[in-house]
């Protein structure tokens, strides 16, 4: 007996469509956990961080002048803030990654980097009596103290989980020490950091 | 014209349980773009099917888990850590890097669709009402009406009708439920560099040496404390073999710059007459950080039996 497609009657159609309502339903679950699709899920806009101001739109490097010491000797350490600010208009996960360069950070036993979030730097002591001291007050520390390599090292990872909305600030403070124990070699050398922030759009 | 609309709800419908077959047993991923980072070659609203694949070139368009999202962006490299992917429109590449598993390449892409797949639900809940109220007619007028159809025309009827719109609700159906959303991430970066980190180079020291009269004569070594890090280390050397005759380490207090020294008299020295040298070596206060040695020569002599100490060599 051969049945054409025009001659399916209306209730094999329904149990048809019964069967794969039932075989899709199994996943639908699934896809429903994993953000199925809705009617308002587009999303156009921005992502734009700002660091300390600086930056607006896309990418850029700005240099934070108070993250620099001179004359320091072993022991010392120095701390300085970045305020990060999601100017842009979609929610953002903020992540981080730094890279050293110059003999200072990268020889033996040379600056060391540490980050925390959510409290401000504050520093002590002078150059002249070498007994500078740094500290991020009760931030949360998110990496380190451990000497940067001349390639990317995440500070701030994205499942760190630190969200900014719309107009959000965060308060990044980086530690910035050098160890006691540092090479004799590294007397009279420069080094420093760089840091990439990136904030990447929440999923809607 | 009404076998070309059965047609195409009928094909319509195949695709939906193709599709739902193709997502539920062989792991293709049926997508909605719903940002914008991978403009213009997928635009808000695109459709997309993804399927698995086991490795990956630069340049592949791919669909990746990201905690409980998928993410659609282009491979910029490939390393044993992982891919880097990075959204066209984005400036940066992506800050995390992705395991190569479960990896969907993207395979079809159809601009705006997604648009119309995002909203089946509610369209798919229309239909099945209309189809239901069609089903709870009166019996008596369905089958009136059907009577008169099937006189009018041979082979379309109600019957057929009806199970179009099934057709097209299971499709929807199919659709809606095996689609996904896919997030073109946006994002943004910004570099922070730091000023410069600058290490102090400890100084040695310059050493003068000056006799001082008497009996028995004996030398003042000075030099200028400039440094609040710094004290001294120093050492009487023998010239003849190097032995260290004696050591100390002078640690200034107060103010600088003060000028600082030793007085050396013959009782620092074993009672021999011979050359010596005065090493200096600056060091930072408790640390291990020094200068090189500062050096000033020395001779002891009998000066009426007992030991003078003068500058520079035994002449």
């Amino acid at each position: 007996m051969k049945l054409r497609l025009s001659q399916v009657p209306n209730w094999m159609w329904l149990a048809t469509a019964l069967l794969g309502f039932s075989l899709v339903a199994g996943t639908a679950a699934y896809w429903v956990a994993t953000g199925s699709i809705t009617g308002n899920t587009f999303t156009s806009g921005t992502a734009d961080l700002t660091l300390d101001g600086q930056l607006a739109d896309q990418g850029g490097s700005w240099q934070n002048s108070a993250l620099a010491a001179l004359d320091l000797i072993p022991g010392e350490s120095i701390a300085a803030d970045v305020e990060v600010k999601n100017v842009g208009d979609v929610a953002l996960d903020l992540s981080a990654t730094a890279t050293a360069s110059g003999t200072l950070a990268t020889g033996t036993n040379g600056l060391t980097f540490e980050v925390f979030y959510g409290d401000t730097a504050g520093n002590s002591g002078s150059a002249a009596s070498g007994d500078r001291s740094g500290n991020c007050g009760t931030g949360t520390s998110m990496f380190g103290p451990t000497q940067l390599s001349g390639s990317p090292t995440t500070v701030i990872a994205s499942t760190d989980e630190i969200s900014l909305a719309t107009d959000d600030t965060v308060s990044v403070c980086v530690l910035v020490s050098l160890p006691i124990n540092a090479a004799t070699s590294l007397q009279g050398t420069t080094g420093g950091a760089s840091f990439v922030f990136s904030g990447t759009q929440v999923a809607p | 014209m009404k076998k070309i609309g059965r047609g195409v709800v009928v094909g319509l419908g195949s695709l939906g349980i193709a599709l739902a077959i193709a997502v539920l047993f062989f792991d293709v991923k049926a997508l909605v773009v719903t940002s914008g980072s991978m403009a213009p070659e997928l635009p808000i609203g695109s459709f997309i099917i993804a399927v698995p694949v086991d490795g990956v070139q630069v340049g592949d368009i791919v669909s990746v888990e990201r905690g409980s999202s998928m993410i659609t962006h282009r491979v910029v490299a490939v390393s044993e850590q992982g891919l880097t992917l990075k959204g066209d429109a984005n400036a940066a590449v992506d800050q995390v890097l992705y395991s190569p598993e479960q990896i969907y390449r993207l395979a079809i892409d159809i601009p705006f669709v997604g648009y119309v797949v995002s909203y089946l639900p509610s369209l798919l809940l229309f239909i099945l009402l209309l189809g239901l109220g069609w089903k709870i007619l009166p019996r008596k007028e369905v089958d009136q009406v059907a009577v008169v159809r099937q006189q009018q025309t041979s082979s379309i009827g109600g019957k057929h009708l009806l199970g179009a719109l099934f057709a097209l609700a299971l499709a929807f159906g199919a659709t809606t439920f095996a689609v996904n959303a896919t997030q073109a991430f946006f994002t943004d970066t910004g570099t922070m560099t730091s000023g410069s980190f600058e290490s102090h180079s400890v100084l040695a020291v310059s050493l003068t040496c000056t006799d001082v009269p008497g009996t028995p004569e004996y030398v003042e070594v000075r030099w200028d404390h400039t440094d609040l890090r710094y004290e001294y280390d120093w050492e009487i050397v023998r010239v003849s073999d190097s032995g260290v005759e004696k050591s100390g380490t002078l640690t200034p207090t107060g103010s600088v710059p003060q000028e600082v020294g030793l007085d050396l008299v013959g009782a620092d020295f074993p009672s021999e007459f011979t050359d010596w040298k005065l090493q200096v070596t600056t060091r930072i206060l408790d640390g291990t950080w020094e200068s090189t040695a500062s050096v000033t020569n020395l001779h002891t002599a009998d000066q009426s039996g007992q030991s003078a100490v003068r500058c520079g060599f035994t002449p």
